[in-house]
């Protein structure tokens, strides 16, 4: 369903959450895809 | 041709019934063109037909239930001063004399109910809304007193209750919703005996001002103010004298403060997105190298530890985790030492000002007032402490993602000073925002995300949670927990990234909170780079923190620190300055770049340009020199004084874009300047501060290795 917005702020307010919630979910599957990338890496902290 | 008051308002309780009191959803479309509610109110104020009778005060001043005004509101002397609305008054007349007219003209002040408000797309809680009626409506029960919807006004019109400890407001006019919900007029139309103002969709408006213009091209000026002003209002006036000499701004141009700040909203994720990315290859191309490295040693480093971990950990063992092991302080246990008699003054008077804060309300402390909602506690805590605690992440940065190992021992002193900064910029923002307690509400209750304010309550909240946590190992080292301690350690890297991408939202947040502003900053200050030149200079800032603190530690804190913490003091120094000098190279060709790109050569030749290139040369590119100077000689105390100096450097830019060149339109008189409980309140915060600093590094492993941890960190 399309939302119906009469100003640019009402549209930014609508867009920003959603965009935020994705951008969060975003790191979390980076975060997880780094881990497979670099899961046979060989176990060494740097740090 | 003419419209009588009589016939237009019928034409309006029309337009009203069939708008407002039936459900007008099913006659919008989806549209990317914003061009505010469809038939949305609003009044047009006939200029030429004002009187200055007052009367429509007096009825805003009733139908308000505001508190009786000073003045009687039929004593007409009052005419003769500008004023603005205030926390007592949602509207007021002004009287002019133009130079084009023998006779005074007069003009109804108050909230224009834009069609985009910029106080709306300020507002972190959403407490600000525009109403399908066209009313900008305010709600009480979320607004959590920061006023940033003040500093974001380009009229000036929300006012605040500064005498309110406990429940202050944002007040400004209301278009008189309630009454527009029965189906009634707002007051000030219904009393005003000259039909100077009308009441009406805006659609209509706009019809009858330019058919009243074009009917009597002799008597109006060709111009409805407010129909593209800052993207457009619902309250219009036409006038028989320009605007410009009646105290209405020509300068705000047709963008709306939505647009001024959506770029670099829709820029957040990016960065996040892309910052991940980009950090996380840096660190594994730095591990990468880093493993070859280790490869090549690893043999002979191993021989070597062995025999060390062997040696380091018997007279530990012997002592049975006594701490007496450990450096101590000595001039730490002396209660009555010439710190302690200063600091302990400086709390007990900063304690008397909170009681007075918080009984009295902030106008009982400081001198802000409706035009300059934001002071010192604003310009210098909050700007300043989050900029000066870059350093926490700068060095996490080149220690863990550059791989720059010499760094380590900077690492928790700087995240330690990173997080009091933190908690002492919340602790400010106590003192400044009318109700602290409802800082949570812009995550957990009420999103503004049209804010950006929104985002750095998020920046905030998340950097005081992950410096806390990064900040945690040297506690678990003390208290002996190993296994929280190892686990934090784990999430090193992952804080790391998670900690800069804070640190780099945070700082574009906090240079785009003026990009709302752009009248009331200078536009020296005021530029299109102003985030980026914010992000900028916070990392230099925070290189020259970590010099700063490294020399204050080897001076006053010299018994704590071991010889690694010792020894690594001059590597960091003359590493941070090269690469501080660096990066000031670059700030100083962006601040130019920003000059030409918004043609500002001419402000220059000022006294705002003086002072300008006072501060970018005097307090950037010029310690940016010695900086590079004290790096090629190897003068550690000339770079020493070239960090305190860019530390100065940056508290003058943040209290210049903050306080000095903002506003600076506005006549002397009506400036701010802090007062002196205001001053002592930040001494107070930064106090505390150092208080607790010292507290942790005499109890914590902060300036040396734990005995038990000295080869696994
Ligand atoms: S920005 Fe100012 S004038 Fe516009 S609606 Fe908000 S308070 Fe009123
Ligand atoms: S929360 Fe801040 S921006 Fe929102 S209405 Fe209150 S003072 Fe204004």
């Amino acid at each position: 369903m399309e939302s119906i917005f009469y100003t640019l702020q009402e549209f930014i307010t609508y867009t920003q959450s959603i965009v935020y919630l994705l951008a969060v979910g975003a790191l979390v599957a980076l975060a997880l895809f780094w881990r497979f990338l670099t899961g046979r890496d060989k176990k060494k902290r740097t740090f | 041709m003419g419209v009588t008051r009589r016939q237009f308002l019928a034409g309006t309780g029309t337009a009203m019934g069939n708008n407002f009191l039936l459900s007008r959803h099913a006659q919008a479309a989806a549209t990317r063109h914003f061009s505010g509610h469809p038939g949305s109110l609003g009044v047009l104020h006939d200029i030429s037909r004002c009187i200055g009778c007052r009367k429509c005060e007096a009825a805003c001043n009733q139908v308000n239930e505001l508190p009786p005004p000073e003045r009687p509101f039929d004593d007409l002397n009052v005419l003769n001063l500008e004023r603005r609305p205030d926390a007592g008054v949602y509207t007021v007349v002004n009287r002019f004399l133009p130079p084009a007219t023998a006779l005074p003209v007069f003009v109804k002040k108050q909230c224009n109910h834009c069609l985009e408000p910029a106080c709306v797309s300020a507002c972190f809680v959403k407490a600000l809304k525009k109403s399908e009626t066209g009313a900008v409506v305010y709600d009480p029960s979320l607004c959590v007193g920061c006023r940033y919807c003040m500093i974001a006004c380009p009229f000036n019109i929300p006012a605040y209750e500064y005498s309110d400890p406990i429940t202050p407001k944002v007040m400004k006019c209301t278009l008189c919703q309630p009454r527009i919900q029965k189906g009634l007029m707002p007051k000030c139309v219904e009393i005003c005996p000259k039909e100077a103002l009308a009441f009406g969709t805006r659609e209509d408006l706009i019809k009858i001002a330019r058919q009243r213009i074009h009917d009597y091209p002799g008597r109006y000026v060709d111009h409805i103010y407010g129909e593209h002003e800052m993207g457009g209002c619902n309250w219009l006036y036409i006038s028989n004298v320009g605007f410009a000499d009646i105290g209405m701004r020509q300068d705000l141009g047709d963008i709306s403060a939505a647009q001024r700040t959506s770029g670099l909203l829709a820029s957040f994720p990016i960065v996040v997105v892309t910052g991940f990315v980009f950090l996380t290859g840096i660190y594994a191309i730095s591990k990468r190298k880093d493993r070859i490295v280790n490869e090549e040693t690893q043999a002979g480093a191993k021989r070597d530890k062995k025999k060390a971990v062997k040696d380091a950990a018997t007279p530990a063992r012997k002592s049975s985790g006594a701490q007496t092991s450990l450096p101590r302080l000595k001039n730490l246990q002396s209660v009555f030492s010439p710190f302690n008699l200063t600091a302990g003054i400086i709390v007990l008077v900063g304690m008397i000002l909170t009681v007075l804060r918080f009984t009295g309300g902030l106008g009982a402390v400081t001198r802000l007032d409706d035009n300059n909602p934001w002071g010192l506690w604003i310009g210098f805590d909050l700007l300043c402490g989050v900029t000066l605690a870059a350093g926490g992440y700068m060095t996490s940065a080149a220690c863990y993602l550059f791989g720059l190992k010499r760094c380590h021992s900077a690492v928790r002193p700087a995240v330690l000073t990173a997080f009091l900064g933190y908690a002492l910029v919340v602790l400010a923002l106590c003192y400044d925002v009318g109700r602290p307690w409802r800082l949570p509400y812009s995550i957990f209750l009420s999103q503004g995300t049209s804010s950006l304010l929104f985002m750095l309550a998020v920046c905030m909240f998340l950097s005081v949670f992950v410096l806390a946590i990064k900040c945690s190992p040297a506690a678990f080292e003390c208290l002996g927990w190993r296994k929280a301690r190892n686990a934090v350690i784990e999430l090193t890297l992952a804080l790391t990234v998670l900690g800069i991408i804070l640190f780099i939202l945070h700082n574009l947040t906090l240079g785009g909170l003026f990009l709302i502003a752009p009248f009331k900053l200078h536009p020296l200050w005021h530029s299109t780079y102003l985030p980026v030149s914010f992000l900028i200079s916070s990392m230099f800032a925070g290189m020259s923190m970590v010099i700063f603190e490294s020399t204050l530690a080897q001076r006053f804190l010299r018994p704590k620190m071991d010889p690694a913490h010792l020894s690594a003091g001059p590597h960091i120094t003359f590493g941070f300055a090269k690469a501080a000098a660096w990066v000031m190279a670059g700030y100083v060709m962006i601040q130019l770049i920003g000059l030409a790109a918004d043609n500002d050569w001419g402000e220059l030749i000022s006294r705002w340009g003086i002072w300008y290139l006072l501060e970018l040369i005097g307090f950037v590119a010029l310690p940016a020199f010695f900086f590079a100077v004290g790096e090629r000689e190897r003068n550690i105390r000339l770079i020493r004084w070239a960090a305190l100096w860019t530390l100065l450097g940056i508290i003058l830019n943040r209290l210049n874009i903050c306080l000095i060149a903002f506003n600076w339109n506005l006549p002397a008189d009506q400036r701010y300047f802090p007062s002196w409980m205001e001053v002592v309140t930040s001494i107070f915060i930064v106090t505390i501060g150092i208080i607790a600093y010292r507290f942790c590094v005499a109890r914590m492993p902060i300036l040396y290795e734990h005995p038990d941890y000295r080869y696994e960190r």
